[in-house]
Formats: structure tokens, C-alpha cells, sequence
């Protein structure tokens, strides 16, 4: 089966090394002809292991190719898919990935809301991925694949109990710039224990800031995976404050390293997490609260030493990657073997016309009259919301309606 | 050595029920079927109990072991049944077993798979053959996993781990007609006065939204005939202290000789 998967572009990140070992296992172990093509970046070239084996093409020198299955894994990357030469097209869907937008970045949002919505078959990694892709298409084939753990780099390791005269060992990994990941929320809460701790944080970051350099007993960047697996195995706890995951993979790789997790109830986290069993789940925004968790863990090695315990437990019935993509295989598998969708040329002009709607510039869309009148209005919905103005809105409102009649 | 996983006389007689009620399960679908397979057959046991004297369709047992072919066989006799050695891991050996079931006289017949997938390294082509019998030949095929994910057992025999979220990735991959049956574990105990053997019938209250134990699916146009079923065995607590114990002293004795550097 010929096999494309289309990536924005190579880089280290969590989703292209998901797609990346999906990749070459099915090259691999099952036969399939795997090729990535790249849609934004020029440079195809990469020495990532786990393209041995892979074809890599730019999306501009697929013309004389064709494919069985071309697989979306990123948003901009649906709108490409029109350009590919394919019998089906497929999302893999790592997340509602409009939420990495906050609300400003409106146009991104749109799109990336809109690519979801389009009728077209989807495999995805976690069940409320599922639940609300089922809720926008009904009636489109939806694949639940849960991604592997690499088991030879995250061995099982069961942990030792520790004695409290030891400080509570904390890992916060993720960008500090990354609005979602919570990792200022994470160090404030670590500044607000009362036990004695030691924090590692743990950033794609080359350079960390000075002032994360003040707030972390420790600061690395750019770990390997085998470097990770170690500071986890060292570690007691892995804090992630994130606000959006997919399915965060961190946690569940401390879980084979032998440390608990404490976490925010995010997207994702019911897929292994389970409070007071195999970690401790703190509210959104209670930097308090998840300090004082922190401390319990501190003081009561009991609880702490149960908790991981139990983490192995709930990491050793995790899938490897091998059992993830043989799942993965049989999806592709059984999209290919369904009869063509019956509306193809439409749902392909469906997402041209909405990429070539969302694309277009907004200036375009206003005249410069309109533009004027719309920044006027801004202004003066600015103004109104000032709190000096609140004893003024019953009137202005009574004289805008007037003005409107 | 005999394959520890194998059901076989001297297995655990509750594990040897629960693997029995799993062929009770496949029976109410097998009695409308012209032919039967049953894939990872091993010693034939479990099915030697429940399967019915008087089917007359064509009948193939499975299993890599062909010793435990050759017990299955002796055993099922009354079924006349053929065998075929194959491990079910590689796409070679699911190529033989494809082209056996090749013949008209297979469709839609009865395919029992229990405790295999786990024993797998890549379960992804024989799920895609089994698929494909369903599909295309109006086969019926139910097979069992295990609740690994809930046990949290190292198994060194499971290849691939199951649980309730593996087995919702699996019900995905196949038609949307597909039964799933929860096999939830029964505890019980039995006041007796006199000293002859007798059968007992005792009621038990099972709730569903309890942690199964194994999960039966099945698929294919006679899926929803799968059937219900519980049983109760007798604990004979005196052997089963022994084998705990020979198994305690053998791992102690072969640890120490581990530690003395195996002298």
C-alpha cells in the first residue's frame, strides 16, 4: 500500500515524531511504501533516525505520483491534500488544534477549526479527539489509535521507596513560552512549597531565560530521549500544569520511569490518569492547591511511593509503538478496503474553496470606508468597557438604538 | 516443556472454566454454521467440554504446537476434525491458512479465536484476514482478550498488552456491527452435609459496570447470536497450596542459584 504522509515540515516536535515512528514501522514491519512530503519547508533533508528508509518529497514534485492513502497530520496540511494524486484522504488528528490560537489569532483559529469539519476519514489518538470529531462528522470512519511509548528507551523501572529527609525530586517539562503548557504556573507553584523539593525544568529552549535560571534548582534543553528517560528515573514527580494537550505523552513516560505525575485535568489526561491511583490531579490556575500537593507528596512517602507504584502498573499496559501502529496498519488497512467516497471531487473542492476563503488577506474583504468605520467602532467599544464608563452605558445604549432606528 | 499459557488438564481449574465459557459463548453461533475453525486450539480442552456432539459441519484446529494438535484431535474426535500447524504471527503461515479456508464450504463459517492476539507480535494481518473472512465471506468470528490493562501483570507471554481502551481501538478497525461481551470474575463458597458428590445450582447477582476480566467480541452476520453464560467450580484449596508453594520454592531456589552465579 503507498502511503503519504504530509508533515508542514521535519522538526523535533512531539506530533512529527508521533507521525515519524508510525512512519517507519509500517515501512518496516508492515510492508507499507511510506513517503512524507513536506508542505512549507523547502529542505527535505533531514537526519532523523527515523527517516531511514522514508522518502522525503516537497509537496511541489508529487505531480507524477500517486498514492492509496495521503494523510493530513496538521492542520495547514489539509489544505494541501487537493494537491496530492490519491485514492482517499485521511486526518490524523492530534489534537483540536484550533486551541493553540488564542482568540486574537483569529484567522489561524478559523482555519484550523475549519479543517476538522471537513467530511474526510480520521484517525485519532485520544477518545475526546473522538468523542467531538464524532459530534462534528457522524458519518465519517474515525480511528482510535493511542500512541506508543518507546519501551526501550522508557523501560519499566519500578521505583524505590524514599525517605522525606530527601527533598521531593520535581521535573516541569515544556516550553515556558508556550502559553498552554503552564510552565510559569508550574515553577510558581514549586516557589510556593513548604517541603523541601529540588526542580528540574526541562525546555526545547537553547537559551532558558536568567530569571527560569533563579526559579530552577536545575535547567536543561534539548534532551534526548534517553536523557529524559534518565532524569525521569531519578526523579519523584513530573509537574504539567498544561492547559491543551492531545494526550500528553510526558506523564505517561514518567509513569515507566517510575515517578507519579502531578497534572491538571487537560484534554488527554483520562487516557492513563487516574487521581489518587497513579497521580494527583490539581485545578486550572491553583498554583496554592498545587503546591500544597506538592508538599503532601513531600511529607507522606507513603502516599508518594503508592502513587508511583501504581504508575508502573498503569505504564506497563500501555502500547508499545509496535502495537500502535500494527492498530494504526489495520485503520489504513480497512480505509482502503471501504468503497471510495461517493462525494470525492466535492469534498475536494470544499476544502480548496475554504482555503482560498479563509486565506484570503481581510483588508481585501473591507473597503477602505469600512475599514475606517470598523476601527472607528473598536475604538468606541474600547472606551465603553472602561469601568469609569459603567454609570454611562444605560444612556449610551438608549441613544446608539435611537441613532440605529 | 509445555507452553505455560496452555489450557491443559492440569491447568487452574478456573481458568480452565473461564475458557470454557468462552466456547459456550461461540456455541449458539457455531450450531448455524457449515464449518468451523478454531484458531489457537491448543490441546483442545475447553472445547472438548461444550462444543456439541452432533455438529456436522467440517471442522480445523489451529495452533503453532503440533503435540497440542495432535492431544486436540484425539480429544474432539467425535468431530472428525482436520489440523494445521501454523504460528499465526507471520504473514507466510496466515497465507497457508487463508489458502485452507479458500473453499467454498468455508463461508460462513464459525472462527473462534481466544487468547491468541495477546501471544502476537503483530496482530495487525491476521486482524485484517479475519476482517476480510467477515467481510467477504460472510464468516462469523469471535475471539477473546484479555484485561491486561487492569491486571497491571508482567506477562512475558503477551506480546501485546489488552485492555478497555485497546479494545475500543480494535472495535474501530472493524464494522460497526461488532458485539462486545465483558467476562467478569465470580467468587463463591459452598456449605455441603453429606459426603456424596452432588451438583450444585447457586444465584449470583452480576452487575455489568464492574472490571471484566476478558473481553469477547465478536463480528461478522452472526455476531449477535454470541451467548451469555456462567459457571462455578469447585477450589480445591489443599492442591492449589501445593502448586503455590512449588512455584514459591522453585522461584526462591532459582533465584539463589542466579545470585550464586547458576552453581
Amino acid at each position: 500500500m503507498r502511503i503519504a504522509f504530509l508533515l508542514p515540515k521535519i522538526q523535533l516536535a512531539g506530533g512529527v515524531y508521533v507521525v515519524l515512528e508510525h512512519a517507519k514501522r509500517l515501512v518496516d514491519r508492515h510492508g507499507f511504501d511510506v513517503a512524507i512530503i513536506v508542505t512549507r519547508d523547502r529542505d527535505v533533508q533531514h537526519r532523523h533516525g527515523n527517516l531511514d528508509g522514508i522518502r522525503c518529497i516537497g509537496i511541489d514534485d508529487t505531480a507524477s505520483m500517486s498514492f492509496d492513502i495521503a494523510i493530513a497530520t496538521w492542520w495547514e496540511t489539509v489544505y494541501s491534500l487537493p494537491r496530492v494524486e490519491t485514492g482517499r484522504h485521511v486526518q490524523f488528528i492530534q489534537s483540536m488544534e484550533d486551541r493553540f490560537y488564542p482568540p486574537e489569532e483569529l484567522v489561524s483559529r478559523r482555519r484550523a477549526g475549519a479543517a476538522q469539519s471537513f467530511p474526510i476519514s480520521s484517525i485519532t489518538e485520544a477518545r475526546w479527539i473522538a468523542d467531538q470529531l464524532h459530534t462534528l462528522q457522524p458519518h465519517t470512519p474515525l480511528f482510535y489509535v493511542r500512541n506508543g511509548v518507546d519501551k526501550e528507551v522508557f523501560s519499566l523501572h519500578a521505583p524505590a521507596p524514599t525517605s522525606s529527609r530527601e527533598p521531593l525530586r520535581i521535573v516541569i517539562e515544556g516550553a515556558p513560552d508556550v502559553w498552554f503548557k503552564g510552565v510559569p504556573d508550574a515553577l510558581a507553584a514549586t516557589n510556593q512549597m513548604r517541603e523541601r523539593r529540588h526542580v528540574t525544568v526541562v525546555t526545547g529552549v537553547s537559551l532558558p531565560s536568567d530569571h527560569l535560571q533563579t526559579l530552577a534548582d536545575r535547567v536543561e534543553s534539548r534532551l534526548t530521549q534517553h536523557e529524559m528517560a534518565q532524569l525521569l528515573r531519578e526523579s519523584h514527580v513530573l509537574l504539567k500544569l498544561s492547559r491543551v494537550e492531545g494526550m500528553a505523552g510526558p506523564p505517561l513516560e514518567a509513569f515507566h520511569m517510575g515517578a507519579t505525575a502531578v497534572l491538571t485535568p487537560v484534554t488527554g489526561h483520562d487516557e492513563y490518569a487516574v487521581h489518587g491511583w497513579n497521580c494527583q490531579l490539581v485545578g486550572f490556575d491553583d498554583i496554592p492547591g498545587t503546591a500544597r500537593t506538592l508538599d503532601l507528596l513531600a511529607r507522606d512517602r507513603r502516599l508518594l511511593h503508592y502513587l508511583r507504584f501504581n504508575a508502573v502498573a498503569t505504564a506497563r499496559a500501555w502500547p508499545s509503538w509496535a502495537q500502535s501502529t500494527s492498530m494504526f496498519a489495520a485503520a489504513l488497512q480497512k480505509i482502503a478496503s471501504a468503497p471510495p467516497p461517493a462525494h470525492a471531487e466535492s469534498i475536494r473542492q470544499l476544502i480548496l474553496d475554504t482555503h482560498a476563503m479563509l486565506s484570503a488577506p481581510r483588508e481585501r474583504s473591507l473597503s477602505p470606508g469600512e475599514e475606517q468605520s470598523l476601527q472607528i467602532g473598536q475604538k468606541i467599544r474600547s472606551i465603553s468597557r472602561h469601568p469609569l464608563m459603567a454609570p454611562l452605558r444605560p444612556a449610551a445604549r438608549l441613544i446608539a438604538r435611537r441613532l440605529l432606528r | 516443556m509445555t507452553f505455560i499459557e496452555r489450557i491443559t488438564e492440569a491447568t487452574n481449574p478456573f481458568i480452565k472454566l473461564e475458557h470454557e465459557l468462552r466456547y459456550g459463548a461461540a456455541v449458539p453461533i457455531l450450531i448455524e454454521s457449515p464449518a468451523w475453525c478454531d484458531l489457537g486450539a491448543g490441546e483442545g480442552v475447553a472445547a472438548a467440554t461444550v462444543l456439541p456432539l452432533d455438529f456436522s459441519g467440517r471442522v480445523l484446529l489451529v495452533d503453532r504446537s503440533e503435540d497440542a494438535l495432535r492431544e486436540a484431535q484425539r480429544r474432539l474426535e467425535y468431530l472428525s476434525p482436520d489440523t494445521l500447524v501454523v504460528d499465526l504471527s507471520t504473514p507466510g503461515s496466515l497465507t497457508v491458512l487463508r489458502d485452507r479456508l479458500a473453499g467454498a464450504e468455508w463461508d460462513g463459517a464459525t472462527i473462534t479465536c481466544f487468547e491468541v492476539f495477546e501471544h502476537l507480535d503483530d496482530f495487525e494481518p491476521l486482524l485484517e484476514l479475519l476482517r476480510i473472512l467477515a467481510d467477504e465471506r460472510g464468516c462469523t468470528v469471535v475471539m477473546s482478550v484479555p484485561n491486561d490493562a487492569f491486571t497491571g501483570v508482567e506477562n512475558p507471554h503477551h506480546l501485546t498488552v489488552w485492555g478497555e481502551a485497546a479494545v475500543e481501538e480494535l472495535r474501530r478497525t472493524l464494522d460497526g456491527s461488532v458485539v462486545i461481551a465483558h467476562q467478569l470474575p465470580l467468587q463463591g463458597s459452598q456449605i455441603l452435609r453429606t459426603d456424596e458428590p452432588r451438583i450444585v445450582s447457586v444465584e449470583a447477582r452480576v452487575v455489568p459496570d464492574i472490571e471484566p476480566s476478558h473481553f469477547i467480541l465478536s463480528f461478522g452476520p452472526r455476531a449477535p447470536l454470541l451467548g451469555e453464560g456462567g459457571g462455578l467450580v469447585q477450589t480445591d484449596i489443599a492442591a492449589q497450596r501445593a502448586w503455590e508453594r512449588q512455584r514459591e520454592a522453585a522461584l526462591e531456589y532459582y533465584q539463589g542459584l542466579a545470585q550464586r552465579g547458576g552453581k
